[in-house]
């Protein structure tokens, strides 16, 4: 009885270091996949950072407050898709949002995918009047 | 034989356990070289995403001229691209990216061509980049962020590229595809 005790004791040890083996792989799996998505998704933001920045001024920055963009980035197979979410609010000098109007504006981007819950990529840039 | 018959029960258990741990460690072994091979994949293709962000930040740095020449092939690659900027003695400079063709790998019976990348200074060689892309294109975009083949109305110089590593024995192997992308306005086009 102890012996078949023991066999049975042996082989979940094995087994739970087998799974727990299996986890922390698909663990560092899931890390490097999301990396490449967040580098992705960076391009793609600040390539729509410099869009708006050169071609809206600065009065009608509040305009792209809200908008979301889908926006695709081309991979080897086909394309991946992200959106962009854009947010327009004042700050001070030292960057911290004003309740009141200022002469800085600052723009955020918000990078997601349908494959993650948690945004990939936020910048910001303060655009001066 | 009569031990073996006596003993089956515990051979097959102490069997089973030893496949298991040899499988675990066998397999910790690959995912442990995997990972190092995908970070080494990352650091090679961030390297060259730095020198190319603060290389192509400088086109018409100091110079009448901009982008000089950018040539695709018909697989959308940007095998060519140069562009003027000044040299540290002030000295108007033709620096010029080249992609050729390299090495060709088979991945489960697909034929993957590797490309390398050059780079010159008024030609001679000064640096050169990744020898594992699988892609690489610089493209030039106007204002709104739209394709333009035209150097007047280029605004913006998107780039991407899929840096590659092989993983495994050559008949068995697995590619590590790492993505970037970037688009930079070098000061020198708003003007």
């Amino acid at each position: 009885m102890s012996q078949t005790l023991m066999a049975f004791l042996a082989m979940m040890i094995a087994a739970l270091a087998a799974i727990n083996q299996y986890t922390s792989q698909m663990q560092a799996y899931d890390e490097a996949y999301r990396t490449e998505f967040e580098l992705m998704a960076n391009a793609l933001v600040v390539e729509q950072l410099e869009v708006i920045d050169m071609t809206t001024d600065w009065d009608d920055l509040e305009d792209w407050d809200g908008d979301e963009i889908d926006a695709e980035f081309e991979v080897h197979n086909g394309d991946i898709e992200f959106t962009l979410a854009i947010s327009v609010q004042f700050v001070d000098d030292d960057g911290t949002p004003s309740e009141s109007e200022t002469s800085n504006k600052e723009v955020a981007i918000q990078a997601t995918s349908d494959r993650y819950t948690v945004a990939l990529v936020t910048l910001t840039r303060v655009i001066s009047e | 034989m009569q031990f073996l018959l006596d003993h089956i029960a515990s051979i097959l258990v102490s069997g089973a356990v030893l496949l298991l741990v040899i499988a675990t460690n066998l397999n910790a072994q690959r995912a442990a070289i995997e990972e190092t091979v995908a970070y080494a994949a990352k650091v090679q293709t961030l390297n060259l995403a730095d020198f190319l962000e603060d290389d192509l930040l400088l086109v018409g740095d100091g110079t009448d001229d901009t982008i000089e020449t950018i040539e695709t092939n018909d697989d959308g690659q940007t095998t060519e691209f140069s562009f003027w900027r000044e040299d540290e003695m002030g000295v108007d400079m033709l620096v010029s990216y080249t992609l050729e063709e390299g090495d060709v790998v088979d991945v489960d019976g697909e034929k993957v061509q590797l490309y390398r990348l050059f780079r010159t200074e008024d030609d001679a060689a000064a640096g050169g980049g990744s020898s594992t892309l699988q892609a690489f294109s610089i493209t030039m975009l106007d204002e709104s962020g739209s394709t333009t083949g035209s150097v007047e109305s280029a605004r913006l110089l998107r780039v991407r590229a899929i840096n590659v590593y092989g993983m495994g024995d050559a008949d068995d192997m697995d590619l590590f595809r790492s993505y970037w992308g970037i688009t930079v306005r070098p000061p020198a086009l708003d003007s």
